[in-house]
């Protein structure tokens, strides 16, 4: 790609001389991540100062250059690499941290702060920050967000997203925003997280800190099966105790973990490491608990470490598993993939018989918790043999999470590397909706281009087909609707916004609730149910979930007008009916998911005037959540920036109308 | 642009931290994980790809698949290369132990990347051959220094030397003078041990080599001037360390009478290169056993019991600053706080006092204007702890640290660890008056 001159002088005026870099030594090196691919761009930019970076956007806009953030740069997916070229930025000298406030819980860091770093700093003052990828060594808080990578204590505290409260956000043009889970509008600081910086840049975090725990108790536990372990997972769920992370490994992984750090794990099937904190005494209930349920399950050997250096003990093995592998081989790529708890034991035999069909040397890791499994596979990156063997086999693993209802990407993302398999999990109107938001944000295309969806999707994803009677009638109808392109506002129980002039198209019909699982703890319902009947159907099988106990309304339009954001966090999947009549299905039943825009925030608080949300899926559990007010919402969405650009890509007729939409666009 | 040549061999063999293995395969391990680049010095400071471990192995593997042509970017090349500490804590950190530093000493042979002018390095030439005549031309030199004729010289030398220039203590003394002063000998008939003194003991703090040699509490045999071949190793040619190494080795065994002499020394960089010594004889399997041989007689000074009968504890507050210019120190420094321990109890500071892992050794001499940044965050570590001491386990950490805070925070002094057997009196720079 031609660097323009005179851009390459501003570029220079603004940044300094030596932060403009075009040689091919530092082009080389800033074109790869953890990943295999590696992209060269054609500028490498360092940015040391955050108020550069509108500036630096508005520049690289007006010169149609795209541009691609870089920090840590431990992607393994190929997120960091220039494709079509163009600007990486080096944002490593963001790294400062601000503030950090314990009476009202909050950091405020910038986006290059290494999250190891922010957890030192709030570690004397007796706080943490929730999220811990394995990687938090080296990771950024940025990187963090932006590929929602959460660890394993995600399940009991919450993924990066819900961690994060509020984002400086600047838009590939450079237009700054302030993004907020509880603002008016769609949960937009829930879309950019995971969005892998293809939305544009996060500038500046304010994250949710809160106190440690004190006391931390530590179990490994041997099984005579995978299913056993997990089971035992499962029934710790149901009894309400949320372990503060659940790490997991096969035989085979324990074996060479063993083999290569000496840290006394015994040889079985599986086997589990379990922390549970919180207060002594319910500690030690929990344990007596626990104790019971691994007897229940058959356990083999229980350890329980009760002092730092016995937890530091059991945790030296599973820490030193990469190591481990490590030393089998010169290269290793570690895959990721998220099914449904219940399905993990079937999919974890399904992914060795994948391993040993391509004859590759895998360790297999997982966070039993929330089903996020990382196939650790050793090879020689010199060999051509190797790297198809290891590629292929790293596709058919993700194939076989879709085909157990996961997902494709728990928290690596998707970058270059999964694309392929994307048009394999959604159908092609779902990876139509999110080139429409990717375009709402990014017109030009210049942030981190040719991420995540797939090229030349149409051909190969699959059409989506509503099989739900109900939801297939509205299907029909708002196709109807859309070839004579006559408006109409969705409305259910009529709780929130009063009737409009336009024709209705209510909701009340989907008034089912399709499944209740108790072994991965998630409702699927549709949207039309009322929040009163949900609850009333949940308590009588003991079952609690986060929604206001006296809303009046229904499910849809809890969501839609976002009057409980903090049930929009508990939100799993969804699916849609768009305007002009597709269908678009996100996610499942699966505690994490990285794979595309996350459509449960783009909806929630979007008023209708996006789709028509037919069903969801969120999480419940097996002990009372508190009880809270569903807030009263003023509609405000129409003066948003995002919002407009959203929906004209989505609805540019405006068929669907909502309260806000019509206020701004008469 | 004139091409250069640049021969490095892909196949041939490199001695790293743990093995010995190709440029080609150590390049290739690595899986660009990024668990090193926090740990790496010139990387905090330069915040670059291009300045971390994992952008000079990726470097490396480029040159090796001749993506890059080197010769085209001889500068930036030299810049990335020169800036490695070499201090290995990237290898300690990386899971697969890719030899960074081995590799970059290897790319600054085939670069022929010296930071050394060449008169200086005939001067630590004839170190080897000539030790006398080495020791007499230094000392002409740094009395030159101290009057003044060297300022004259500043302007033309590289930047570098104005940082060595400002690390140098004012008034300096070689061991041979300081032993020669309290009458001691430096052959003795009945030695019982070896004592090989740090290149700043020998020539520049004679009173560190006389409390080296007073702390092993028994009549050494002092080497004087010997080489051990870490520094051809580091900045020559590795034909040149090999043959230095060998005669160390020779020298050793003859020393020997029924037992072997244990061979002790104040230079933690000396001591870890001796113990990697059958690293570096890993194709000449004879040599390589006579090596293990040494190395399993090589001592750090921290290794012997340390007791000056000084039993009341120690005003002030203490830290150690265990870092190192070449292998991190490992049990060295955990035996060396334990020693400190017995004599600051809760006034050593248990953790490390610097929050990055920068090791202050080498600083001046590997990072040009980054030094000064990286320095003053040392001293800035030191005054919010404020602290009285910082206890070096390397002679040249010491002196730089001391440079440090003599400018900017002189209620701290770092010095060698030798100096705990001096009490608490303060001994100013070379004097050996104060010495108990």
């Amino acid at each position: 790609m031609h660097i323009p001159s005179k851009l390459l002088h501003a570029l220079k005026h603004l940044l300094g001389d030596e932060h403009v870099r075009t040689d091919a030594l530092s082009l080389a090196l800033n074109g790869y991540d953890c990943s295999p691919s590696r992209h060269r761009p054609d500028l490498v930019l360092t940015v040391t100062r955050p108020q550069q970076l509108p500036e630096l956007l508005a520049l690289l806009s007006a010169h149609k250059i795209p541009f691609i953030a870089r920090a840590a740069a431990t992607n393994h997916a190929g997120g960091c690499g220039a494709v079509r070229g163009g600007a990486v930025l080096n944002l490593n000298p963001l790294n400062r941290l601000y503030r950090i406030d314990t009476r009202q819980q909050f950091a405020d860091a910038d986006p290059a702060l290494v999250t190891g770093h922010l957890q030192d700093a709030l570690a004397p003052l007796g706080f943490f920050y929730a999220p811990d990828p394995a990687s938090e060594r080296v990771s950024t808080l940025g990187g963090n967000l932006a590929q929602n990578a959460s660890g394993a204590r995600c399940l009991k505290y919450g993924n990066t997203a819900e961690n994060t409260l509020q984002a400086s956000f600047l838009l590939p043009d450079g237009t700054p925003l302030t993004l907020r889970h509880d603002g008016p509008g769609p949960d937009w600081l829930g879309l950019v997280a995971g969005s892998e910086g293809t939305l544009g840049l996060i500038e500046k975090l304010r994250v949710h800190i809160q106190p440690a725990p004190t006391h931390i108790q530590t179990f490994l536990i041997s099984f005579p099966s995978l299913a056993a372990s997990v089971q035992t997972v499962t029934d710790l769920v149901s009894c309400g105790i949320m372990a503060r992370c659940v790490e997991a490994m096969d035989k085979l992984t324990a074996q060479t973990i063993e083999h290569f750090a000496h840290a006394g794990y015994p040889e079985a099937e599986a086997l589990l490491l379990l922390e549970l904190d919180g207060a002594p005494e319910q500690i030690k209930q929990d344990e007596h608990r626990l104790r019971q349920l691994c007897h229940q399950n058959g356990s083999l050997h229980i350890t329980a470490a009760y002092t730092p250096q016995e937890r530091e003990q059991l945790w030296r093995g599973r820490r030193a598993a990469y190591a481990a592998m490590a030393a089998l081989a010169p290269n290793v790529a570690v895959g990721d993939g998220t099914v449904p708890r219940s399905e993990l034991p079937r999919t974890l035999e399904k992914v060795r018989r994948i391993l040993d069909q391509h004859g590759v040397t895998a360790s297999l890791l997982f966070h039993a918790g929330d089903g996020n499994f990382h196939p650790q596979i050793v090879f020689d990156a010199r060999l051509p043999d190797q790297v198809h063997r290891v590629s292929k086999a790293l596709q058919d693993i993700l194939k076989a999470c879709v085909d157990a209802g996961g997902t494709v990407s728990g928290e690596h993302g998707i970058g270059v590397e999964k694309r392929a398999v994307m048009a394999y999990q959604y159908s092609r109107q779902t990876l139509r909706l999110f080139q429409k938001i990717k375009h709402a944000f990014d017109p030009q295309h210049l942030a981190n281009p040719e991420k995540i969806i797939p090229v030349g999707f149409e051909g190969r994803a699959a059409l989506y087909e509503e099989k739900d009677p109900a939801a297939a009638a509205l299907v029909q109808e708002i196709k109807r609707r859309f070839a004579r392109r006559e408006k109409s506002f969705i409305t259910g129980a009529g709780s929130q916004v009063p009737p409009l002039p336009q024709p209705a198209l209510s909701t009340r019909s989907l008034h089912r609730v399709l499944d209740i699982d108790t072994t991965n703890y998630t409702v699927t319902a549709q949207a039309g149910v009322s929040v009163r009947t949900l609850l009333d159907t949940l308590h009588a099988q003991h079952l609690y979930a986060r929604l206001p106990a006296h809303y009046p309304g229904t499910l849809g339009g809890l969501i839609a007008a976002k009057a409980a954001p903090e049930f929009t966090g508990q939100l799993t999947g969804l699916q849609a009916i768009l305007p002009d009549g597709d269908v678009v299905s996100y996610g499942g039943k699966v505690m994490k998911n990285a794979a595309g825009y996350n459509l449960c925030r783009l909806f929630a608080g979007s008023w209708g005037a996006l789709g028509l949300i037919t069903q969801v899926t969120f999480k419940v559990y097996a002990l009372p959540q508190p009880d809270y007010t569903a807030r009263s919402v003023q509609p405000g969405a129409a003066a948003d920036l995002l919002f407009r650009a959203v929906k004209q890509e989505i609805d540019p007729q405006a068929l669907f109308v909502s309260p806000t939409f019509e206020v701004s666009h008469p | 642009m004139k091409k250069t040549p640049f021969p490095l061999n892909p196949f041939a063999y490199v001695p790293g931290l743990h093995e010995v293995t190709t440029l080609q395969h150590s390049a290739a391990s690595c899986t660009r994980c990024n668990a090193c680049v926090q740990s790496c010095p010139s990387y905090f400071s330069r915040q670059e790809e291009l300045f971390s471990p994992r952008g000079r192995t990726q470097l490396l593997r480029l040159i090796l698949e001749k993506k890059i042509q080197p010769a085209a970017h001889r500068a930036l090349l030299q810049d990335t290369v020169r800036t490695c500490l070499l201090c290995a804590r990237c290898t300690e950190a990386c899971a697969g132990a890719v030899p960074v530093a081995v590799q970059m000493t290897a790319l600054r042979r085939a670069a022929n990347i010296t930071r050394w002018p060449l008169g200086l390095r005939l001067l630590l030439h004839l170190r080897g051959t000539r030790p006398r005549l080495f020791e007499v031309l230094l000392q002409t030199a740094l009395f030159l220094r101290r009057l003044g004729c060297v300022s004259v010289l500043i302007p033309a030398l590289p930047r570098w030397m104005k940082h060595a220039h400002a690390v140098l203590p004012r008034r300096t003394q070689s061991l041979r003078r300081a032993l020669k002063a309290h009458a001691l000998p430096t052959e003795p008939a009945q030695a019982s041990c070896i004592y090989l003194p740090s290149p700043e003991a020998a020539h520049v703090d004679g009173a560190a080599g006389l409390l080296s040699v007073q702390w092993l509490n028994q009549q050494p045999r002092i080497w004087l001037g010997r080489p051990s071949g870490l520094f051809e190793y580091l900045h020559g040619r590795l034909s040149t360390c090999l043959r230095q190494a060998k005669k160390l080795l020779t020298d050793w065994e003859k020393a020997a009478t029924a037992t072997p002499l244990p061979l002790v020394t104040d230079s933690l960089e000396i001591y870890s290169f001796l113990k990697n010594y059958p690293v570096l004889f890993a194709f000449l399997p004879g040599w390589k056993r006579r090596a293990q041989r040494l190395a399993e007689h090589v001592f750090f000074i921290t290794d012997f019991p340390f007791s000056d009968g000084n039993t009341t504890p120690r005003p002030g507050r203490a830290a150690l600053e265990d870092s190192s210019a070449l292998y991190p120190p490992g049990d060295v420094a955990v035996r060396a706080r334990e020693i400190l321990q017995t004599h600051f109890g809760k006034n050593l500071l248990q953790c490390r006092y610097s929050r990055f892992p920068v090791p202050a050794a080498g600083l001046s001499l590997g990072q040009g204007t980054q030094a000064e940044q990286t320095v003053l965050g040392h001293v800035k570590d030191v005054a919010r702890e404020q602290l009285t001491d910082v206890y070096c386990l390397s002679g040249w950490a010491a002196l730089e640290l001391n440079a440090a805070l003599r400018r900017y925070y002189p209620a701290a002094q770092a010095k060698h660890i030798v100096y705990l057997r001096a009490g608490y009196e303060r001994i100013s720079d070379g004097k050996l008056q104060a010495v108990r």
